[in-house]
C-alpha cells in the first residue's frame, strides 16, 4: 500500500500561453492535515482541480491513494470527500436530497450516514429545507456534509471556512482537526487563513506562481526561520536606516514605533549597540513568536509576490 | 454508480425540476383553445363546411383524431423543438454555471456515463413530450367532440377510418418525435459547450432558421439534404396516400445521422473538457 495518499510528479498545467501550475511535485502522507498555501492566482485550485480530475494536466501525473487520476480516476477518487471552491447543490433539492445524491456517487450510504454527516456540521435543523433558502455559510457546511458522508479516506477542501462567521469558523476548524485525530482521515486543505492553518495542520507546502516554494511539517518549517526581534525605538525611520546599512533590506519591517529585524539571536546585543552609538533611544527589546504567518510572509518576500 | 443508477437519478432530478413541466403546461395550452376554439367559435364550422365540401362523410370531421392531428405542425416546427431544448440544452451548460457539474464530477463518476445518462433522459423527456402532445390532444379531442375518422389537410385531402387514422396518427407522431430527438441531440451538443443554460436554446434556434433560409435559397439547393431542418416536416409523409417508404426512411436515415453525430462530438468534447466553472 502507498504510504502516500497524495503525490504529484512534474504537474503542469497550461492555459494557452500561461502557466498556472509548473512543475509540481507534491507528497502528502496518510494521516496528515495539510494546508496548502498560496495567494491569489498562484494555482491552489488549478492544482485541486487536477487531483480530482476536473481538469487534466499539460505534463505530469498525479496520484491518489496510489492510483493515477489520469488514468484511473474512479479508483482515484472512491475515497475521496471534497469540497472546491464555492460549494454547488441543486438548490431545489434540501439538504438531506443533496447530501443524499452525491453521497451516493461516491459509496451506498445509509440514511443514518446522511443525518450523521448534516448534524456534524451543525445543519440537522435544516436537513429538510431546500437548499434555495440557505445562507452562503450554510451551504458551505452542506458542501463538508457532502465531501464526508461517505467516511473518505481522503478529503479535499478548498478554502472551507469561506463565508463562515467566526463561530461557524471555530467548528469548521475543530471538525478538521477531529477527522483527522479521531476518524484517521488525511485531510488536504487550501486556505488564505494562515492562523487557521497553523491551529489544524501538520503539514504545509506553500506554492506561489505554480511553483512549489516550500513544504513540509509547520513545526519544522517555522523553526527554521530566524528569529524575529522588535526594537521600540523613538526615531524609527532613522533606526532603519541605521539597520539597512548593516542588514539585508527584505528581514527589515517598522510598524509604528516598532522596528522589527530578523536576525540570529547573537546579533542582537551588536544592533542595540549600533543604534545607541547613533543617538537612538531603545526603550524595548522584544522577541517574537514565529508563526507560520511569518514563515509565508518570508517565503513570498523571496519570491517577490509580497513587497 | 452504474448506468441505470445515473439515468434513475438524472429522471428523479428532472422530475423534480420546475423548467421539465413547462413543456407539458405549454402544450396543454396549445391543445386545449385549440380545442374550445374548434367547439364554440367559427373556425370548426368553417372545417365541416370546406370538408364537406370536398369529402363526402357522416358526421363532422372534427373529432379526436383530428384534433391529435391538427396540432401537429404549431407544435413539430415551434413549440417542441422549444419545450425540448430548453430541457436538453440545460444537461451541460445549467449545471456548468450553477456549479454542480464540478460537485458531480469531482466523484468517482464515469464522464461518459454520466453523459449517457443525461442524453438518455433528455430523449426521454423529447419522445415523452411528443407522446404527452398526442395523448393529450387526443383525449382533449375525444372529451369535446368524440371519436371518428381522420380527415387529414396538407398535399390535398385525405380521409383515413378510424383503425387506419389512428395507425397514421400513430406514424405522424412517432417521425415528429424522431425529429425532436434530433432537436435535442444538438441542443445537448451546444450545452456541452456553453455555460449558460439558455444560451443552447437560442443557438439551437438561430441554426434551426438559418438552416431552414439556406436551404430555400435556389443556390443552396445541394446542401438542403443534409440540414437537420429538411426533415421537419417528415411527419407530413404519414398521411400521404399512399405512403411513401423510401422518402420516410430516407428522413429518418438523415434524421438520426444528425442525432449520432450530435452525440458522438457531445462524447469527445466532454470526455476532454476541462471544468473550470
Amino acid at each position: 500500500m502507498d504510504s502516500l495518499c497524495i503525490r504529484t510528479r512534474g504537474l503542469t498545467k497550461r492555459f494557452g500561453v500561461r502557466t498556472a501550475v509548473d512543475g509540481l511535485d507534491l507528497e502528502v502522507g496518510r494521516g496528515q492535515t495539510f494546508g496548502f498555501l498560496g495567494p491569489n492566482g498562484s494555482g491552489k485550485s488549478t492544482t485541486i482541480r487536477m487531483l480530482l480530475g476536473l481538469i487534466g494536466p499539460t505534463a505530469g501525473e498525479a496520484f491518489i491513494l496510489g492510483h493515477c487520476v489520469r488514468r484511473e480516476r474512479l479508483q482515484a477518487l472512491a475515497r475521496v470527500g471534497a469540497l472546491v471552491e464555492t460549494p454547488a447543490f441543486y438548490q431545489f433539492l434540501t439538504a438531506r436530497e443533496n447530501v443524499r445524491l452525491f453521497g451516493r456517487l461516491s459509496a451506498e450510504i445509509t440514511e443514518e450516514q446522511i443525518v450523521s454527516a448534516l448534524r456534524a456540521v451543525g445543519l440537522e435543523g435544516r436537513m429538510d429545507d431546500r437548499v434555495r433558502t440557505f445562507s452562503h455559510g450554510m451551504k458551505q457546511r452542506l458542501g463538508l456534509a457532502c465531501a464526508l458522508v461517505a467516511d473518505p479516506e481522503l478529503v479535499i477542501l478548498d478554502e472551507p471556512t469561506n463565508g463562515l462567521d467566526p463561530e461557524g469558523v471555530k467548528e469548521v476548524r475543530d471538525l478538521i482537526r477531529s477527522l483527522a485525530e479521531s476518524r484517521g482521515m488525511t485531510v488536504f486543505l487550501s486556505s488564505h487563513l494562515l492562523h487557521e492553518v497553523e491551529q489544524v495542520c501538520t503539514h504545509v507546502a506553500v506554492i506561489s506562481r505554480g511553483r512549489l516554494q516550500a513544504a513540509g511539517p509547520v513545526s519544522e518549517l517555522v523553526r527554521s526561520r530566524r528569529p524575529g526581534v522588535e526594537f521600540e525605538v523613538d526615531r524609527p525611520d532613522a533606526a532603519l536606516e541605521v539597520f539597512r546599512s548593516l542588514l539585508r533590506s527584505d528581514s527589515l519591517s517598522v510598524e509604528g514605533r516598532r522596528v522589527r529585524v530578523t536576525v540570529d539571536e547573537s546579533e542582537i546585543p551588536g544592533l542595540n549597540r549600533a543604534l545607541v552609538n547613533s543617538g537612538i533611544n531603545v526603550s524595548a527589546i522584544e522577541r517574537r513568536r514565529q508563526t507560520l504567518e511569518d514563515f509565508y510572509l518570508d517565503v513570498m518576500h523571496r519570491e517577490g509576490t509580497v513587497h | 454508480m452504474s448506468f441505470a443508477g445515473l439515468v434513475r437519478m438524472e429522471a428523479w432530478k428532472m422530475m423534480r425540476r420546475g423548467r421539465s413541466y413547462i413543456g407539458p403546461a405549454g402544450l396543454l395550452a396549445i391543445v386545449l383553445p385549440t380545442a374550445i376554439g374548434l367547439r364554440y367559435g367559427p373556425m370548426g364550422t368553417e372545417v365541416e363546411r370546406y370538408v364537406g365540401s370536398s369529402v363526402t362523410m357522416i358526421g363532422s370531421p372534427l373529432n379526436a383524431l383530428f384534433i391529435a392531428r391538427v396540432v401537429l405542425p404549431p407544435t413539430v416546427f415551434l413549440f417542441l423543438p422549444l419545450f425540448v431544448s430548453i430541457v436538453a440544452g440545460d444537461q451541460i451548460s445549467g449545471e456548468a454555471a450553477d456549479g454542480t457539474l464540478r460537485s458531480l464530477l469531482s466523484r468517482p463518476v464515469h464522464r461518459l456515463r454520466l453523459l449517457g445518462a443525461k442524453y438518455l433522459v433528455s430523449v426521454l423527456y423529447a419522445v415523452g413530450l411528443t407522446v404527452f402532445l398526442g395523448v393529450s390532444a387526443f383525449a382533449v379531442g375525444y372529451a369535446f367532440f368524440g371519436i371518428g375518422g381522420l380527415v387529414s389537410f396538407g398535399g390535398g385531402i385525405a380521409y383515413f377510418g378510424v383503425a387506419e387514422g389512428m395507425e397514421r396518427l400513430a406514424l405522424g407522431y412517432a417521425l415528429a418525435g424522431a425529429y425532436q430527438i434530433c432537436v435535442c441531440s444538438v441542443a445537448f451538443l451546444l450545452s456541452v459547450f456553453m455555460h449558460s443554460s439558455l444560451a443552447p436554446v437560442g443557438v439551437t434556434f438561430a441554426l434551426m432558421l438559418v438552416m431552414g433560409a439556406v436551404g430555400e435559397i435556389p443556390y443552396f439547393e445541394r446542401l438542403k439534404p443534409f440540414f437537420f431542418t429538411t426533415y421537419g416536416d417528415l411527419f407530413l409523409q404519414a398521411f400521404r396516400v399512399p405512403l411513401d417508404p423510401e422518402r420516410l426512411l430516407r428522413g429518418v436515415a438523415a434524421l438520426a445521422a444528425w442525432t449520432g453525430a450530435a452525440f458522438g462530438l457531445a462524447s469527445i468534447v466532454f470526455s476532454r473538457k476541462d471544468i473550470l466553472s
